[in-house]
């Protein structure tokens, strides 16, 4: 983590919230968590594009069946814009 | 905006001042941004800049010499063959002579300082384009094989009849707000569409993430 977002990270904001969850340095995946899959060299996208090729099949054949995970939000209840609330929900893929 | 070497200095001139011209907004608006945060009440403004430095061809700020000169012949201030005889020696300078190979310098606000941690980000960063051809290569053979066909119009998507007259489809894009090629991240896209209905219906529609399935604990 860059030594300037210190302050920043340990803050109890959205910020600091969004931070910890990206440097988390041992991040616990759960069904419905939205992932970013983020490169930055070759070596990380040719490990991303190997990644993607082994689960797509599988990943095609849940969204067909319908198997998609209900989508994860873990940010707590008080940092949630209040203008997030309002919006419609985006269609379900189960 | 982004400089370069080039043998042919006019031309780099006028290809740099159209392509920070039409590629952006508003091109000085980081130079102005410093009166008009203290215009509208800001108080102990100060102003910082950091200047990347690249030195390789396939390096980010290399790879916006394509980007420039197709900016600059859109935009009328160069013709098609000086965009593309620009470019050509770009890239053979770069390739012939290593002991002073392509520089591009790209400044992002007011002042110089050169900022090391800025280097390591962009030092050896891998363009949208090359992370989109890895894909490519990883999903098409197995697309292939199983009757996928290219969705048109994505740099990695793919679509196929399924049943009920309806098409799958799926495609991996890039994630950023100023320009799908300078992403570092992507996301995916599932969705499921009646046939011939070309995006203008979607049945149903999922973040590949979510079709993922929790590893088990070891």
């Amino acid at each position: 983590m860059p030594s300037y977002l210190k302050k920043d990270i340990a803050q109890d904001s959205l910020l600091g919230h969004s931070l910890r969850a990206l440097y988390d340095p041992a991040p616990q995946y759960r069904e419905g968590h939205m992932i970013s899959l983020g490169y930055h060299g070759l070596r990380d996208v040719r490990e991303l594009a190997a990644f993607i090729a082994g689960v797509l099949p599988q990943a095609l054949e849940r969204f067909l069946q319908g198997r998609v995970a209900q989508p994860v939000d873990d940010t707590p209840p008080h940092l949630r814009p209040k203008w997030l609330a309002t919006l419609s929900k985006p269609s379900d893929g189960g | 905006m982004t400089a370069f070497t080039h043998p042919d200095r006019s031309l780099t001139r006028r290809i740099v001042a159209a392509a920070s011209d039409a590629t952006a907004v508003n091109g000085w608006l980081v130079r102005q941004l410093p009166l008009l945060f203290q215009r509208a009440g800001l108080i102990d403004v100060r102003a910082r800049g950091f200047f990347p430095l690249e030195t390789h061809l396939q390096s980010f700020y290399a790879s916006m010499a394509d980007r420039c000169a197709e900016a600059a012949v859109k935009a009328g201030v160069v013709t098609e063959s000086e965009g593309r005889a620009w470019l050509h020696a770009f890239h053979d300078q770069g390739l012939k002579d290593l002991s002073s190979p392509a520089v591009c310098i790209s400044s992002s606000g007011a002042g110089s300082r050169f900022h090391e941690a800025y280097w390591r980000m962009t030092d050896g960063y891998t363009p949208a384009k090359i992370a989109y051809r890895e894909l490519r290569s990883a999903i098409g053979p197995w697309a292939k094989t199983n009757g996928y066909a290219r969705w048109t119009g994505t740099q990695a998507g793919w679509q196929k009849p399924v049943e009920a007259q309806q098409q799958l489809l799926f495609k991996f894009e890039g994630s950023s707000f100023a320009s799908p090629d300078t992403g570092h991240s992507y996301h995916g896209l599932i969705q499921l569409e009646p046939v011939g209905s070309k995006e203008s219906t979607i049945l149903r529609q999922s973040d590949f993430a979510r079709c993922l399935v929790q590893a088990e604990p070891r």
